[in-house]
């Protein structure tokens, strides 16, 4: 079912999404306000943003898949946004499975493989 | 300490391969990738983050851990990691596997001078991804990253701070973030 849900609430949505990114973060790194924190987890977990694992007596709070989603749509709002007025914008071709996780700057970035060729003679693999 | 693993000439903490991403795992270390995943899966890294003053214009300021921009300006950093003054691939190398075992000895905040001038070629291409592979040791070390860098550098959108100073009318007038500091 379709609900709806206040444009305030989205955007302290994104600004949490945000946050949390690609990391896995502690409650105490949301907010040191234990509150505070648990309101923010339970708003991330009512939209299913987050998955939570428990290691110790800590809490670690990542992304999932939905939430990744998010914030790579987070992500390219930011670049159209910087573009904004510069050229207008141009279809790009499909990204690879492969290149998914990479972020935009990533694809096609000559300094990758340079880097990669270096380290692998470095470490000897 | 975090728990060291050998791989081919070379020893990393499993704290220092948090680090990189997995495209650069499995660009770097081939067919043990996939294992150095597994084990990093359940790798956290817990460390206190490292807060560190700056002296600016006769002020002083708090630097957290993340990655500031200054341009115009050179900070009092006390015991920072000045990054040597590599270009290209030597410099991208020295960041993603010498400066994490720099900061494995000691955390410290770290420092890079001119990061517009270290690439002779695909400029645009090598700031962006010197900023992202900082913005990751920033981030799993926990420690503050100072760069002194201009324009193109500046355009990078994951700054946590942006300090700048110019001279106004023959006086030099310094912002954080936009807000008026000194001058």
């Amino acid at each position: 079912m379709l609900c709806w849900i206040p444009v305030r609430e989205v955007v302290r949505l994104l600004a949490w999404v945000e946050r949390v990114g690609e990391r896995e973060v502690s409650l105490t790194e949301l907010s040191r306000n234990a509150r505070k924190a648990r309101e923010i987890l339970e708003l991330l977990e009512k939209h299913d943003l987050v998955r939570v694992r428990r290691k110790g007596k800590v809490y670690l709070i990542s992304l999932n898949e939905r939430g990744l989603e998010l914030l790579t749509l987070l992500r390219r709002a930011e670049e159209l946004l910087r573009g904004a007025g510069a050229a207008p914008a141009v279809s790009r071709p499909p990204v690879q499975p492969a290149q998914q996780s990479l972020p935009s700057f990533a694809s096609d970035n000559p300094w990758l493989a340079i880097l990669a060729e270096r380290g692998k003679a470095r470490v000897g693999v | 300490m975090s728990q060291l693993v050998v791989v081919g000439r070379e020893a990393f903490t499993l704290r220092h391969l948090k680090v990189f991403r997995r495209e650069e795992l499995a660009a770097v270390f081939g067919e043990l990738a996939p294992v150095l995943e597994k084990k990093l899966e359940s790798v956290v890294v817990l460390l206190t983050p490292l807060y560190v003053k700056a002296g600016i214009c006769g002020r002083e300021i708090l630097l957290s851990p993340g990655v500031t921009h200054v341009r115009g300006a050179v900070l009092n950093l006390q015991d920072a990691l000045y990054v040597p003054p590599f270009l290209d691939a030597e410099f991208l190398e020295y960041l993603l596997f010498d400066l994490p075992r720099a900061l494995e000895e000691e955390r410290r905040a770290v420092a890079v001078e001119d990061l517009d001038g270290r690439f002779t070629v695909h400029v645009k291409e090598g700031i962006s991804y010197s900023l992202d592979i900082l913005l990751r040791v920033a981030s799993v070390y926990r420690v503050p990253v100072v760069v002194y860098g201009s324009e193109a550098s500046e355009e990078w959108g994951y700054f946590s701070r942006r300090i700048m100073c110019e001279k106004l009318e023959g006086r030099e007038v310094c912002t954080v973030d936009g807000e008026h500091l000194c001058g």
